[in-house]
């Protein structure tokens, strides 16, 4: 007997959180929206800092498929109503082989941009949907298309606090209103 | 939710709110995937029974136990070859609860690997509310539990290790033994009945 898919969401949601909350010595904080209609899984940000946060949708495999004698992969499909694909930077993907035999998240992970996951995961639009595979290589060695996007499981905690503080710069409240500059002898200091 | 003892030493700045959340969804993903998805996990709404998860069969009513999650971040050294598992708590003395259905599991969450180290334990809590050092201090009762994780150990909690990728098996195990305990102790009432007479078919 296998567990069910509701269980295994659960699971690999529940070690993501795991991997940020420890990996960053407890420095991120995780939230899970009320509703879920939004393909957010985890509403997430850095402890005692307001306003600035990103969204996460976790998806996961329970086996990996053989691509060739050496080389298996991790294959990910899912389909999304087209109105509700976001493009955002602050969206993002979070892709892991749930290994049945060590009960937990293998390496490497994926963390991905919606935009970037978006693009490379072979989009199809039919009807009013839009379909996505991933297929990734889960060798050390490979250079694939989501090589970029690798994150060791013990790794992943301090990889989104580099996210986070990415982000930040691109937060609307970190940018300065356009009038502000053009005031003269105005002089704009930044820690 | 703070499920961890006190003392368990600086190893992790994690706060004790995280550590319990962390250490219950550990557990928890543990008994899901080693049962093969039959054990099924509740959390209560309100946490004031000390009871973290109520867990049953899938498909089946009737039957369950309920469970307290408490971990350590740290291992105590208590001479140079043992390392012991240290976790220290209270409970208030008229919320102390000795049933066979409610039971402690109790574990090293080692923080540079992220996830729990073997042994882990599973114990009743009447074996526990009676061996691990109570101590009664006002309206509380203080428990100690220290067990060693040394494979070669032979202490007085040996018999309660688990082996964490054998927990779904030791828990489905035990609410299978609980079942039958209960069945066992409703027909003994059967006993009490007057003029009961019992009948069996003959053996050849």
């Amino acid at each position: 007997m296998r567990i069910s898919s509701v269980q295994q969401g659960l699971i690999a949601e529940y070690e993501f959180a795991k991997f940020l909350m420890v990996g960053s010595g407890g420095k991120i904080e995780l939230a899970k929206p009320v509703s879920d209609d939004e393909a957010r899984d985890y509403e997430i940000h850095i402890r005692g800092k307001y306003g600035m946060g990103f969204a996460c949708q976790v998806k996961s495999a329970m086996s990996l498929h053989k691509m060739s004698k050496n080389v298996r992969s991790i294959n990910i499909f899912f389909d999304i109503a087209v109105e509700r694909l976001v493009n955002s930077p602050f969206y993002w993907y979070f892709v892991a082989y749930l290994d049945p035999k060590s009960m937990g998240l293998a390496d490497p992970t994926f963390l991905i941009p919606s935009e970037d996951f978006h693009r490379l995961a072979a989009p199809i639009q039919r009807g009013g949907m839009w379909r996505f595979s991933m297929a990734a290589s889960m060798e050390a060695k490979s250079r694939d298309r989501w090589h970029t996007y690798r994150v060791g499981t013990l790794e992943l905690g301090e990889r989104v606090l580099e996210i986070s503080r990415d982000l930040s710069k691109l937060h609307p409240g970190a940018r300065l209103p356009a009038g502000l500059l053009a005031i003269p002898d105005v002089l704009v200091v930044r820690a | 939710m703070g499920n961890q003892g006190r003392s368990q030493g600086g190893a992790s700045k994690i706060s004790d709110v995280q550590q319990g959340v962390v250490t219950q969804n550990e557990f928890a993903k543990l008994v899901m995937m080693g049962s093969g998805g039959r054990i099924e996990l509740a959390a209560p709404l309100t946490d004031e029974e000390r009871r973290d998860f109520e867990v049953h069969v899938h498909g089946r009513y009737g039957s369950a136990m309920a469970l307290q999650v408490k971990s350590a971040m740290a291992l105590t050294r208590l001479s140079a070859n043992a390392l012991y598992l240290r976790v220290h708590f209270g409970v208030r003395a008229s919320r102390l609860v000795n049933d066979p259905a409610f039971w402690y599991f109790l574990a090293y969450f080692n923080p540079a690997t992220i996830r729990f180290e073997d042994p882990t334990f599973l114990v009743p809590s009447a074996v526990l509310h009676e061996h691990a050092t109570p101590t009664k201090k006002g309206d509380q009762w203080l428990f100690t539990f220290q067990a060693s994780m040394e494979p070669g150990s032979h202490d007085q909690w040996e018999p309660y290790r688990v082996s964490q990728l054998a927990l779904g098996k030791k828990v489905t195990q035990v609410i299978d033994e609980l079942r039958k305990l209960r069945a066992s102790l409703d027909a003994s009432q059967l006993l009490e009945m007057p003029e009961l007479i019992w009948a069996r078919t003959a053996q050849p």
